[in-house]
C-alpha cells in the first residue's frame, strides 16, 4: 500500500490519536474522571495502532505505559511514567 | 505495493479499534478484495449470518465477544468451520499466540504490523484455505491415520492378505491414565499423549506399518506381512518401552500403562476386525500387566450384552431416577408444603405471613451478613511468629492414594515432596491401597531405593483414605505430619511454615488449596475461583469470626502424637471434618493460614462436581447431626465457639431451606392480595434486603480476588465469569445437592465413600477437598 494512503489515513485519526495521548496525560496529572482503565485502553489501541502507521517507537512507549499502568510490566513510578507520556506525544509528533 | 490478487473475494475484519479496521480495510481493498467490518464477536457474529466470507482478519481484545471466543463459535459451525481466520493482536505472549492457534485460527499477526504482510498472508490464506483436521487422512502434527482412513487401510490389508495369504494383523492401543487425564487437564491431555506414544512407536517400526486413530482417539497400529509371533513380539516391545518411559502431560511428569490388544487379519470387515482387537484390549484392561491380549472366540462370550432383563431395566430406572425424584422432593417440602401450611391456616382465620415473612428476611440478612463479616476479617488474616517457637524437629508427610486412579501422576507427586525445602528430616509415606498390583509400584520402589526419605507404604485391604492415613501413622518419625492427597504440591517453604504454627501453640493447621488445573474447562475455572473464595476467604475469615479452624483433608499439618489419638473415622463420608470438630471439642487449637499453599487438581465436569459435592454435603450433615449436640455440651469451647459451632452445623444445614421460603411466602401474598401485580413491591424493607442479599455474590467475589493466589489472581476473567456463574446457576445449585444430601442421608442412600476405578468406562474419583 502506498505511503500516500496510508498518510492520508494517518490524518484522518490524527485527532483521535491526540484524544488517547489526552486521555493517558489526564490520568497521569490525577483527574479523577479518567479512570485507570480508560488510560490503559488508549494506551493498548495507541500501541496496537502507532507502529502500523510507520511510528514503532511510539508503540513501543505505549506499550511500556499500558503495561505500567496495567500491572502487568516493569512497574514506575509517576516521574517515569509522565517521561514516557512525553516521549510518546515527541513521538507522534514525529 | 501488494499485488492485487484478491479480486471477488470478500473478508470480515473484526476489531474495536478504527484506526486499525480502516489501515486494514484499505490494504485489503488495495488488493481487490470486499471488506466487511465489524467492532466486535457479537457484530461478526451478525455480519456472518448475513454473507460467510472468504477470510477472517480479527482482533483477540474487544468489548463484548472476544476473538478466542468468536473463533471458537465459528470452528462449531458448520457454515464458517473451513474459512480461514488470522488473528492482529496486541496480545503478544506465546501463550496467547498458542491458544488462538489452538482454538482454530490459521494464523496470528501481532500488533503493531506490516500492512503488506499482513495482506500477503491474508491471500494466501484465501489462495490455499486450510483444510480442517478432520478431513485430513492423516492428523498434520503426528502423520495418525483419521478413523476413517484407518478403517480402509484395515479393510484393504484384510482383502490383500486374504488374495496373497500373508499374514496380518491388527493392534488396538490404549492408554489406562488417558480418561483421567483428560478429565483434569482437558482435551490437550490427549493430543500430547499421542504425540509422544506415536514418537515411541517410530524407532523400530517395520516399514510397512500404519498408525491410525478409532473413533475414540485409541491407537491402531496396522501390521501388514507380520506374522503371530513378530507381531506378539512388536508389541510386547511397545508395551515395555511405554510403561518403561516417562511421558509429559501439561508439564508434568507421568507414568502411563499401555493396554494392547490384537487380532490376526483375516475375512470380515474392517469394523468385525477392529472390533476384535477392541474386545482383546478391554480383556487385557482387566489385568493390566502389561501383556498384549490375542483375540480368540472365547472372548466373544465377555463382550457386553445390549440389553438386560426387564426387572434389571427396571432397576437402572429407578437408579437413573432416584435423584431427580429427589431433587423434585426437595422443592416440595421446601416450596409447596410452606405455602400450603400457609393458606390451610388462612382459611382457619391464621394468617402467619405476617410473622415468616420477616422471619425469612431476618434470616437471608443474618446470612449475608455473616458472609460479608468473613470477608472483612479474612482481610487481615492471623500471622504465625515470624520465627519458630523452638527448633525444626523431624517432619513427615502422609499422602494417600488409591492407586489406580494416581498412577499416572503420584511419582510426579512424590518428587514434588521430595524437593521441599526443610532445614531437619523429612520423610515422605505414601500410603497406597490398589485392587491389583501395578507397573508404578516398581517405579516407587525403585525411587525409595535411591532416596530413604520416601516410604511407600502398601495398605493392604484398605478402602478409603482414612484406612491408609491411619495405618501409614504406624510409619510415621515426624514430630509433625502434613495430610496431602496424591495430586497435591506443596510450596517449597511449606513445612517451616507449618512449624512456625505448631511451635507456638496450634495443634493442626489448614493450608490454601489452590487449582493448578483451571485452565481445563470452564468448570475447573469456577472450582479455581470458588477455592480461593472457600481457602483464601472463608476459613481465614471464618477462623477468625469463630475463633476454630478446620482441617480440610488436604494440605494441613498435625502434631503427629495429637493424629494418632484422634485418627480418621472412616465411617465418616467427610473423615477430615469429623476428625477437626472432634479436636476442636477436646480444647485443640486449628488455625487457618492462607499463605501455606499447595496446588491440587481439581474437577473438570458438572458431573464430577455433583458427585464430589453431594459427597461433601452429605458428610458435613453427618458430621453435624453428630457435633452439634457434642459441641453445646463441650466444656472446653467457649460461648463464641459454640456459637460457631451453631452457625457452622446447624445453620449451615437449614439455610438452604431457607433461602426457598421467599417462594412460598410471596405466593401466598399474591394469592391473598389476588395477584402478583397487586404486592407493592417497593417496600423499603423489600428492596434493601434485596439489595443487600444480592451484594454477598460479588462481595464475595471481590474478597477471593483479592486474597487469592497470584496466578489465579492474575486471571481476571475467570472472577467475571464466576460472578455470572455462580449468580446465575452455581449457588443454587449447591443448595440443591445440600438438600438432596441430607434426604440421601435419611434414606441411608451412601455410594459415595468408595471410589474404585474398576473398569475403564468407570468414572475416576475427584481430588478430596
Amino acid at each position: 500500500m502506498s505511503a500516500d494512503a496510508v498518510a492520508r489515513l494517518w490524518a484522518r485519526f490524527r485527532p483521535l490519536v491526540t484524544e488517547r495521548l489526552s486521555v493517558i496525560q489526564d490520568h497521569l496529572d490525577g483527574d479523577p474522571a479518567v479512570s485507570r482503565e480508560a488510560a490503559v485502553r488508549a494506551a493498548h489501541n495507541l500501541a496496537g495502532s502507532l507502529g502500523s502507521y510507520g511510528r514503532p517507537e511510539g508503540s513501543v512507549l505505549a506499550r511500556r505505559i499500558e503495561e505500567a499502568l496495567g500491572g502487568t510490566g516493569a512497574p514506575e513510578d509517576p516521574a517515569g511514567l509522565q517521561a514516557l507520556a512525553a516521549r510518546l506525544r515527541a513521538a507522534v509528533e514525529d | 505495493m501488494t499485488a492485487p490478487s484478491g479480486g471477488g473475494r470478500t473478508a470480515l475484519v473484526v476489531d474495536d479499534d478504527e484506526m486499525v479496521t480502516a489501515l486494514v480495510r484499505a490494504g485489503l481493498e488495495e488488493a481487490g478484495m470486499t471488506v466487511v467490518t465489524a467492532a466486535d464477536g457479537h457484530e461478526a457474529l451478525a455480519r456472518l449470518a448475513e454473507a460467510v466470507p472468504d477470510v477472517i482478519v480479527s482482533d483477540v481484545n474487544m468489548p463484548g465477544m472476544d476473538g478466542f471466543a468468536l473463533v471458537s463459535r465459528l470452528r462449531a459451525e458448520p457454515a464458517t468451520r473451513r474459512v480461514p481466520l488470522l488473528f492482529l493482536s496486541s496480545r503478544t505472549g506465546r501463550e496467547d499466540v498458542l491458544a488462538g492457534l489452538r482454538l482454530g485460527a490459521d494464523d496470528y499477526v501481532r500488533k503493531p504490523f506490516d500492512l503488506d504482510e499482513l495482506v500477503g498472508r491474508v491471500l494466501a490464506k484465501v489462495d490455499r484455505p486450510p483444510v480442517p483436521v478432520d478431513e485430513l487422512v492423516r492428523d498434520v502434527r503426528t502423520g495418525v491415520l483419521s478413523p476413517a482412513r484407518t478403517r480402509e487401510e484395515v479393510e484393504r490389508e484384510a482383502v490383500r492378505g486374504g488374495r496373497t495369504a500373508r499374514p496380518a494383523a491388527v493392534a488396538v492401543i490404549e492408554i489406562a491414565e488417558r480418561d483421567l487425564l483428560r478429565s483434569r487437564f482437558g482435551a490437550r491431555a490427549d493430543d500430547e499423549l499421542l504425540l509422544q506414544v506415536v514418537g515411541r512407536l517410530a524407532p523400530d517400526a517395520g516399514p510397512l506399518e500404519q498408525v491410525g486413530r478409532d473413533d475414540r482417539g485409541r491407537l491402531v497400529l496396522l501390521l501388514p506381512e507380520t506374522d503371530e509371533a513378530a507381531t506378539a513380539a512388536r508389541l510386547d516391545q511397545i508395551s515395555a518401552r511405554l510403561a518403561g518411559d516417562r511421558l509429559t502431560v501439561a508439564g508434568g511428569r507421568v507414568q502411563v500403562t499401555p493396554v494392547v490388544g490384537w487380532a490376526p487379519l483375516g475375512p470380515g470387515t474392517a469394523d468385525t476386525l477392529l472390533g476384535r482387537a477392541t474386545l482383546a484390549a478391554e480383556a487385557a484392561w482387566a489385568h493390566l500387566d502389561l501383556r498384549p491380549v490375542r483375540w480368540t472366540p472365547e472372548l466373544e462370550a465377555t463382550a457386553p450384552r445390549p440389553a438386560g432383563s426387564r426387572a434389571g431395566a427396571l432397576t437402572r430406572l429407578r437408579t437413573r431416577l432416584r435423584t431427580p425424584v429427589q431433587v423434585l422432593v426437595t422443592l416440595l417440602v421446601g416450596i409447596l408444603v410452606p405455602f400450603l401450611v400457609h393458606l390451610g391456616l388462612y382459611r382457619l382465620g391464621i394468617d402467619i405471613s405476617g410473622v415468616t415473612y420477616p422471619l425469612v428476611v431476618a434470616a437471608l440478612l443474618i446470612t449475608a451478613a455473616s458472609i460479608w463479616a468473613e470477608g472483612f476479617l479474612a482481610l487481615r488474616p492471623e500471622q504465625p511468629p515470624d520465627e519458630p517457637a523452638s527448633p525444626y524437629p523431624p517432619a513427615s508427610a502422609v499422602i494417600a492414594a488409591y492407586l489406580p486412579n494416581e498412577a499416572a501422576t503420584v511419582v510426579e507427586t512424590v518428587e514434588a515432596f521430595l524437593r521441599l525445602d526443610y532445614p531437619a528430616d523429612l520423610q515422605i509415606v505414601l500410603a497406597y491401597n490398589t485392587p491389583r498390583p501395578l507397573p508404578v509400584e516398581e517405579t516407587l520402589a525403585e525411587l525409595a531405593r535411591r532416596d530413604p526419605r520416601f516410604v511407600p507404604f502398601k495398605v493392604e485391604g484398605s478402602t478409603s483414605k482414612a484406612q491408609n492415613v491411619n495405618a501409614a501413622l504406624a510409619e510415621v518419625t515426624g514430630e509433625f505430619v502434613g495430610v496431602f492427597d496424591a495430586d497435591h504440591h506443596p510450596d517449597p517453604g511449606s513445612y517451616r511454615r507449618a512449624w512456625r504454627w505448631l511451635s507456638s501453640g496450634y495443634d493442626v493447621v489448614q493450608g490454601h488449596c489452590v487449582i493448578r488445573n483451571g485452565d481445563a474447562s470452564w468448570m475447573a475455572r469456577t472450582i479455581a475461583v470458588e477455592f480461593e473464595s472457600i481457602y483464601a476467604v472463608s476459613h481465614p475469615g471464618r477462623a477468625r469470626l469463630h475463633r476454630f479452624g478446620i482441617f480440610g483433608g488436604s494440605n494441613g499439618y498435625w502434631r503427629t502424637d495429637l493424629l494418632r489419638r484422634i485418627r480418621m473415622h472412616g465411617s465418616m463420608l467427610t473423615e477430615d471434618i469429623d476428625s477437626s470438630l472432634r479436636v476442636v471439642e477436646a480444647g485443640g487449637r486449628i488455625a487457618s493460614d492462607p499463605h501455606l499453599v499447595s496446588r491440587e487438581l481439581g474437577p473438570t465436569t458438572v458431573t464430577a462436581v455433583w458427585n464430589q459435592r453431594m459427597r461433601w454435603a452429605q458428610g458435613w450433615f453427618q458430621v453435624s447431626l453428630k457435633h452439634l449436640p457434642l459441641a453445646w455440651r463441650s466444656r472446653a469451647l467457649s460461648v463464641r465457639q459454640k456459637l460457631g459451632m451453631t452457625f457452622l452445623l446447624g445453620w449451615r444445614e437449614v439455610y438452604p431451606w431457607i433461602s426457598l421460603q421467599m417462594f412460598p411466602v410471596i405466593g401466598f401474598l399474591a394469592w391473598r392480595e389476588g395477584g402478583l401485580d397487586r404486592l407493592d413491591w417497593l417496600v423499603p424493607v423489600f428492596l434493601l434486603t434485596t439489595l443487600f442479599t444480592a451484594s454477598v455474590g460479588p462481595g464475595q467475589t471481590v474478597f477471593a480476588r483479592r486474597l487469592a493466589a497470584p496466578e489465579i489472581r492474575r486471571q481476571r476473567g475467570w472472577f467475571l465469569r464466576y460472578l455470572l456463574i455462580s449468580s446465575l446457576f452455581y449457588t443454587e445449585f449447591k443448595n440443591v445437592i445440600a438438600r438432596v444430601a441430607q434426604i440421601k442421608e435419611f434414606t441411608g442412600e451412601r455410594e459415595w465413600k468408595v471410589t474404585p476405578r474398576a473398569t475403564p468406562q468407570a468414572t475416576p474419583s475427584e481430588p478430596a477437598r
